[in-house]
């Protein structure tokens, strides 16, 4: 194990500076919460005579510590809120919605603005056509979701939603309570980041992950990554395998085939406890259940006959073999993973991975070799499971249309050594509340499903988690009007077209009105044209901090809203899933914090929360307004809200403080003294070794959610895929695979941690970093590459997908990535009207214009999707040529 | 005496760049103008002595922060190569090994900017003093309100560098991008004392001062990136 090292702790607080060389009316720092991205970190910001002159971490935040990364720096520090190119009036179209051109905006009163959304919402309303878009670094699910159920919205997406780990999620959450499956930084040697930066240039809570994850390498954590491009995540590692896009799957099934067939190293004790292998599975693929209980069949090896689950010793399961049941032949469900994974032999993972057979052997061999099977390690008196090999997995695996295969493994490889919730291992964000000194409950209460034995999951904060229901049993899909895409299996990501457009893509109404709280869904979106088509139909009300391109083309009216450094919010760091900084040991802490406003909005420019309370009010739906937040944030008597009662949105976040923690620690309070924090116990921490439960490994409710889909489906006329629901996984190729030969670049996308979307680049510190930083506004190429091209550093290249899309940018060389790629980062290229805001405008490659699902139409689409979770295929293919200006 | 120096321990830093923005918004600097940066390269050659700290195990590339290294040790009667350059006297160093710049007394002949090993220093350009065409905006008008010698006062003409946040230094604190850095990267202290976090990290780990050829004997160390 790592030594802990004492030396290397963070810093303690330093104080508070102020100026002593000017003379100062007032000179305070305010405790706030940053909006950079999902990880919400603990600020503080210095306001000087009424203007913001700088920002620093809160010390005393889990979430940061202390710290801000330079996203948190720029929209903090000052010169976000005295940018002149903010929209501060509300804004009328006066001409025609058009790509590009004058829209015409003409300055408008607040009553006006709130008038027409009224009046187009009143029209809408009974149809349900109504759809919010919330863009997820700028504002959080929480309240969107509120006000979403209390209009009865249609359905909310996320301008991010395309490109999330929707596979991740759904298996994390099922099977761990997790958002992600966050390793134990504090104890793991071995730690494997695969198609994932975390720790490094991305990452849920980027900020605390960064110094969990450096300081696990400093202490001596042997460190691998495997992905197709040397970016800040090899840099930081021991050794870099650049494997060939989107064949993950086969490197995986092979580490499995090693484990189960040819060396049988595995951990079955703990597949005997704690997971489905030893279920008795029909030739159906179904479990086999008890006729009187329904409950999950295993056989008895002492007995000699098939017992409910509950009924054996998990020392008496079979967890091989074939056996026979009336006549019908089941095999357990260990049985069908090691049989399926058989033929994934390290030289198969080579010839599909570009990887070396002895690669692909000697890693599975290390990984095993560090995960110390059969050890055990005490923490604070509890004899712990100790398995300190862990893996980091997130879109690199996640980001193919046969993406839920890789996941499914990678679950697989992680139960079958035991290193889900062992120290050292896998431990996730998720935690149980298992201490009786903890003012609020962590992330979920998890019970055990009493037929299957699984784990059962509910978040106790139903807005803070994107699922809609419990994380298990897997809701059925029975119906696709209400929420058209959110009860689909996986959290089913599509983009906004699909849900607009539902007519072409699921024979539902069209929506009507469009209420986008400011996300440029253009850029995240890519394929314009089409896009525009569909989108221009609706009504649409767009929340603007500054204008942009889609501004510009498809809104009607426009809400001048605020940024942090102006605006009211609550973050319980310890429910909220991307606030994986908190998970584990490496931060000793949960909190509890409120971001305050440390300045006037400029101009008119109000808060978003506080104008949908008005539509709310408006449309009388204050009632339902407020029975939603009482639920969805979890409020108790007597501080729920009053439904006949209209309260204003710092009222409303003062009714959660004191409902969670009483009424001594109102929102005042935590405006006044910054986070109240407190510490994590053992038993919450790895709470997965202190609750008997199991979890899947043979997915056996992916076959169920298949046939219930195909049942919808078909009475429906949708037409579907239903070949990736199956319970054990294999390696598919990605549909690039089948593209011509002429496209001979896989186009890779990474993010990099300076920037959030496509709008963090608006703030010019940003922008000048960007500059500075050798990749964020290029494409990166290898020379031996790009020299068989005849292209030369710096030149502008056209990049063309299959589809004939052409995109221009500008090349960087490295040998730092396969040569058979390219790779930029996402969500640049912004194309806005002339100067509506020249800072970072035009600048950098726009990787979603490439991306295939979103050209192909309601017909084939799905080809190049990952049906389960709604993920384009992101390794699409292209071709690179010199532009305009190279020398040919 | 006491000499202040930092450690930038290279296996830790990411490149995040949340170094150069936290100096930016402390600073108050102009657009365009860096007192901390960071340079990426495919091996930077000839930086220091033993190239093979620099190694990777596969392909090489090293992030390197980069900030007035605050050469020459008073206690040895070392100056600094930009001091020895300052034809006014603007340039000083003080007894602790920060080395400053005087504003009233800079004529912006830019000969320090020549004598820096390091690219470290800057002149303040005239235009533009803000970062938008519109005009200045409150933040970046707040620079007015420091006194004339104050580094963070940005006088057009003058010669601009990181001061180690001496503001924030004779105040008890770290400098900005030390306590600010996410990846705990960044440390600060007296690097005469031998009993220093900061000594101590340079000696367990083969701590390294950047173009040792130049014999600047700079005050700020590298940890090797692996």
């Amino acid at each position: 194990m790592s030594e802990p090292s004492p030396s290397w702790e963070p810093l303690i607080d330093q104080g508070d500076y102020r100026f002593s060389e000017i003379d100062t009316e007032q000179d305070e720092w305010i405790s706030t919460i940053c909006n950079g991205c999902y990880a919400f970190c603990g600020a503080k910001v210095h306001v000087v005579d009424g203007t913001v002159v700088s920002a620093k971490g809160d010390p005393y935040s889990p979430n940061g510590r202390g710290r801000l990364c330079a996203k948190g720096q720029a929209i903090l520090g000052g010169l976000l809120h005295c940018d002149p190119y903010r929209v501060t009036t509300p804004l009328r179209r006066t001409n025609p919605k058009t790509l590009h051109g004058d829209p015409g905006w003409e300055e408008i009163s607040w009553e006006t603005a709130l008038d027409t959304i009224e009046t187009n919402l009143r029209d809408a309303l009974p149809e349900r056509a109504l759809m919010y878009s919330v863009p997820v670094t700028k504002l959080c699910n929480r309240y969107s979701k509120s006000f979403m159920a209390a209009l009865g919205a249609r359905g909310m997406n996320h301008a991010g939603g395309r490109y999330c780990a929707s596979a991740i999620h759904t298996v994390a959450g099922m099977n761990s309570g997790t958002w992600e499956p966050r390793p134990d930084y504090e104890y793991a040697d071995y730690i494997i980041f695969w198609g994932s930066q975390h720790g490094a240039s991305a990452g849920h809570c980027y900020n605390s992950s960064v110094r969990h994850r450096q300081k696990a390498w400093r202490d001596g954590a042997h460190v691998v990554c495997i992905d197709p491009v040397h970016n800040m995540s090899a840099e930081k590692a021991d050794e870099w395998v650049p494997i060939k896009p989107g064949t993950d799957t086969a490197f995986i099934l092979a580490m499995i085939n090693l484990y189960l067939n040819e060396w049988e190293r595995y951990d079955e004790g703990y597949i005997r406890e704690y997971t489905n292998g030893p279920y008795l599975i029909r030739p159906d693929g179904r479990y086999v259940r008890d006729a009187e209980t329904n409950k999950c069949v295993v056989w008895d090896t002492e007995a000699g006959e098939p017992k409910p689950y509950d009924e054996v010793s998990p020392d008496d399961m079979a967890i091989f073999g074939d056996y026979s049941l009336d006549g019908t032949t089941c095999k357990t469900g260990l049985q069908l993973i090691r049989e399926g994974v058989s033929e994934y032999t390290p030289e198969l993972a080579s010839e599909e991975c570009d990887v070396p057979a002895e690669t692909v052997s000697r890693i599975a061999r290390e990984f095993v070799e560090h995960a110390r099977l059969g050890e055990t390690i005490s923490i604070d008196g509890h004899e712990l499971r100790h398995r300190p090999a862990t893996i980091y997995y997130l879109q690199g695996i996640n980001g193919h249309n046969h993406g839920m295969m890789g996941v499914m493994g990678l679950e697989i490889l992680l139960n079958i050594l035991g290193i889900r919730g062992a120290v050292g291992g896998m431990i996730g964000s998720g935690t149980q509340n298992l201490s009786s000194e903890a003012p609020i409950s962590p992330q979920h209460q998890a019970t055990v499903h009493e037929e299957t034995g699984h784990l059962a999951i509910s978040p106790p904060d139903r807005g803070l988690w994107p699922f809609h229901e419990d994380m298990y049993p897997l809701e059925t899909p029975e119906e696709i009007e209400t929420y058209p895409l959110s009860n689909l299996p996986g959290i089913a990501h599509f983009p906004e077209h699909m849900m607009i457009g539902s007519e072409d893509y699921w024979g539902l109404p069209e929506c009507e009105v469009v209420i986008n709280l400011g996300i440029n869904d253009i850029v995240s979106y890519g394929n314009t044209e089409e896009y525009f088509e569909i989108m221009k139909e609706p009504f649409t009300a767009r929340f603007a901090v500054h204008l942009d391109e889609a501004a510009d083309a498809l809104a009607d009216i426009v809400l001048p809203t605020t940024v942090a450094l102006e605006s009211s919010y609550n973050l319980p760091w310890n429910m909220q899933p991307h606030a994986v900084g908190t998970g584990g040991f490496a931060e000793p802490e949960y909190g509890f914090g409120v971001r305050q406003p440390a300045v006037e909005p400029p101009g008119e420019a109000r808060p978003v929360p506080e104008v949908l309370l008005d539509i709310v009010d408006r449309v009388d739906r204050i009632g339902t307004n407020n029975h939603a937040f009482n639920e969805i944030f979890g409020l108790e008597a007597p501080h729920r809200l009053d439904p006949d009662e209209k309260y204003d949105w710092e009222e409303m976040l003062d009714m959660e403080c004191r409902s969670k923690f009483g009424d001594e620690y109102s929102y005042d309070w935590f405006k006044e003294n910054g986070p109240l924090t407190w510490e994590k116990e053992v038993e919450e921490v790895y709470w997965m070794q202190f609750i008997d439960h199991r979890v899947s490994i043979y997915f056996e409710e992916f076959v169920q959610i298949g046939e219930e889909l195909r049942d919808l489906f078909t009475s429906k006329d949708i037409e579907w895929d239903y070949s990736d629901y199956q319970g054990v996984p294999q390696y598919k190729e990605c549909a690039s695979e089948h593209e011509p030969d002429e496209y001979e670049f896989y186009l890779i996308n990474h993010r990099l941690s300076f920037n959030s979307g496509s709008w963090t680049n608006r703030i010019p510190w940003i922008d000048e970093i960007n500059d500075m930083d050798w990749e964020a506004y290029n494409v990166v190429m290898h020379p031996e590459a790009a020299g068989r091209k005849g292209i030369s550093e710096g030149d502008t290249v056209v990049v063309e997908n299959p589809i004939g899309n052409e995109r221009e940018g500008q090349v960087t060389l490295s040998e730092g990535i396969r040569k058979d790629c390219i790779a930029a980062p996402q969500a640049f290229g912004r194309k806005d009207r002339e100067n509506v805001d020249p800072i970072g405008n035009e600048k950098g490659f726009r990787v979603s214009d490439m991306l295939m699902p979103y050209h192909t139409g309601p017909d084939h689409w799905r080809e190049y999707t990952d049906v389960y979770a709604g993920t384009p295929d992101m390794d699409v293919k292209v071709n690179v040529s010199p532009g305009g200006d190279s020398e040919q | 005496m006491t000499r202040l120096g930092m450690v930038i321990d290279l296996k830790k830093c990411v490149s995040c760049y949340g170094c150069v923005a936290s100096c930016k918004v402390e600073n108050f600097t102009r657009p365009d103008i860096f007192w901390s940066w960071i340079e990426k390269e495919d091996l930077p050659s000839g930086w220091v002595d033993d190239e093979d700290v620099l190694k990777s195990t596969s392909f090489d590339r090293v992030s390197v922060p980069l900030l007035c290294m605050h050469c020459g040790d008073p206690d040895k009667g070392e100056t600094a190569p930009c001091q020895d350059a300052c034809p006014t006297g603007a340039t000083q160093k003080r007894d602790d090994g920060i080395v400053t710049i005087d504003p009233t007394k800079c004529i912006g002949c830019k000969f320090c900017m020549e004598a820096c090993p390091y690219g470290a220093r800057t002149q303040n350009p005239k235009d533009p003093e803000s970062y938008y065409p519109e005009g200045i905006t409150e933040w970046e008008q707040f620079r007015k309100r420091f006194p004339d010698d104050d580094h963070r006062r940005h006088t057009p003409g003058t010669v601009g560098k990181c001061v180690f946040c001496k503001h924030r230094v004779d105040d008890g604190m770290d400098p900005k991008c030390v306590t600010n850095c996410i990846s705990n990267a960044r440390y600060f202290g007296d690097i005469n004392d031998p009993d220093s976090e900061v000594s101590r990290l340079i000696e367990e780990h083969d701590g390294f001062q950047l173009s040792p050829e130049h014999d600047t004997n700079p005050a700020v160390y590298y940890l090797p990136p692996r």
